[in-house]
């Protein structure tokens, strides 16, 4: 199925758009990949959230929360990416937010996949900008977490 | 989540429940418009009591980076303050980016802040209905400074000043063209201008400016018959004025309070929510109704190649669904 299908789909179980905020953590003076991510998802489709620079997870976390996304994107700075992400999971736990999911992406080692995945990752991209392919493995996780349901398969409280 | 959850999460404030709340007004599906519609009503009683306003500006005026001081400031005075702005959705892709934060950074910090951005999702007089909703739900959950911020293109206005308290324009100086600018149908609507970025070698094309806006407002009939619209100037990096502002947003609640008019305004806009909900359940039943929904594809390619004219085609449409109206539409 086309991803414009797939997204007009999403709108009618969900009743709105994709909802995904790209998250600029750790030090960087300027970020120009994910500005291009950011863009790249709203001409697929979604409704895109831009945060602030030098976020910190928990700062990431509530602004994911008060702006009701289903999915947190970030491109990790070098070597920090373990770090963010547990500190990140921790803080949506920390505030229910767990039906929230993580996607990230950058220069991120194979070795360290398992345990990215296991600390609450549910995508890395492997290209930025985005592909095809990787747009669609997306549109999965939003069909999963936000379909129809506002709370996906997490837990109320 | 039960109806009764989100009322109580509302009233204690719990922010991932408001934000949960907002989402179910803006949400398309009807179950979804249903449940909100009893938390709003719900909450109705405990709202109405916040400073409500609306805040405009063309594109590049600072709007953003205006709300942030403006809304800092009234937080370190003790207020709780809630942004709701709306982002134009693209009418390409349907999709939109949302970056106010990026410009509210200290702000979306304060703990006494809530700032949600919302996609306007093509349908402008939409995301007005449900703004006046959220607005219910903020207040509800305690904000007593409710700031909506509007895309600043001349359509939206009109609403969101329908539904606040108070409507500032911020305009700036030494653009060359400040009358033409601006539509008069927005200044209109002002009930102060500000003319933003008043700071370094731009101090004095404000002050130029502000003469310049005063003497066209003195044309206009004001709206209020107590309150003539002040112009007045701004910076939101040096912090010029900006407590003048909230002085004179204050001054006008205290003025239209005591006249009576500030209820009246209020109950005006009760009815003007009620008839812009009956337009929208109107635009709604239409598209709805399965014999204009059956009909509108062909009646559609036949206006598109020139084989119908337009007035014919959207009688042909009416009366399709006044003949199709049953009682099932009252469910949709």
């Amino acid at each position: 199925m086309l991803i414009d299908q797939r997204i007009e789909q999403f709108v009618k179980r969900a009743g709105r758009r994709p909802r995904i905020l790209v998250s600029s953590m750790g030090k960087k003076r300027h970020d120009q990949n994910t500005r291009l991510l950011a863009t790249i998802f709203a001409e697929t489709g979604f409704d895109v959230d831009i945060s602030p620079l030098h976020q910190t997870p928990r700062r990431t976390a509530r602004m994911a929360i008060e702006n009701d996304v289903h999915i947190i994107c970030f491109l990790s700075p070098v070597n920090k990416h373990n770090e963010l992400v547990t500190e990140l999971a921790k803080a949506l736990k920390a505030e229910n937010a767990e039906n929230i999911r993580i996607v990230i992406g950058g220069a991120i080692p194979r070795s360290d996949y398992k345990f990215l995945y296991g600390a609450g990752v549910d995508l890395i991209l492997n290209s930025v900008p985005a592909d095809k392919g990787e747009i669609n493995k997306l549109i999965n996780l939003f069909e999963k977490y936000g379909n129809g349901n506002l709370y996906g398969n997490s837990r109320i409280h | 989540m039960e109806t009764q959850e989100y009322i109580d999460g509302v009233l204690a404030n719990n922010r991932r429940i408001v934000a949960k709340t907002i989402t179910l007004i803006e949400s398309s599906l009807p179950a979804h418009q249903e449940t909100a519609k009893a938390i709003v009503d719900a909450l109705l009683p405990q709202a109405g009591k916040a400073v409500r306003i609306g805040i405009t500006g063309v594109p590049g005026v600072g709007k953003s980076t205006y709300i942030e001081s403006f809304g800092l400031q009234l937080v370190e005075q003790g207020h709780r303050v809630a942004v709701l702005a709306v982002d134009p959705s693209s009418s390409k892709s349907g999709g939109s980016i949302m970056g106010d934060k990026t410009r509210m950074e200290k702000l979306s910090l304060a703990q006494q802040a809530f700032i949600r951005p919302s996609p306007s999702g093509g349908t402008l007089g939409g995301v007005a209905r449900r703004t006046r909703e959220t607005m219910i739900v903020c207040e509800a959950a305690g904000f007593d400074v409710i700031i909506v911020e509007t895309v600043g293109v001349g359509q939206s206005e009109t609403t969101v000043a329908s539904m606040v308290d108070f409507f500032l324009v911020l305009m700036l100086a030494g653009a060359g063209d400040e009358l033409q600018g601006i539509k008069k149908g927005v200044l209109e609507l002002a009930d102060a201008i500000a003319i933003n970025k008043a700071d370094g070698n731009n101090i004095e094309h404000a002050r130029r400016a502000k003469i310049e806006y005063e003497s066209a407002l003195s044309l206009l009939t004001p709206s209020s018959k107590i309150w003539p619209p002040p112009v007045l100037t701004c910076s939101a990096v040096t912090m010029d004025g900006i407590e003048d502002i909230w002085q004179t947003i204050l001054d006008h609640k205290e003025k239209l309070e005591i006249s009576g008019e500030l209820m009246e305004k209020r109950s005006k806009q009760s009815l003007d929510w009620m008839w812009a909900l009956v337009e929208e359940g109107l635009i709604d039943r239409f598209y709805k109704n399965p014999g204009v929904e059956k009909s509108l594809p062909n009646i559609v390619k036949s206006v598109e190649t020139g084989k119908t004219g337009p007035t014919i085609a959207a009688h042909k449409l009416l009366y399709l669904h006044d003949l199709c109206f049953s009682e099932s539409d009252y469910k949709g």
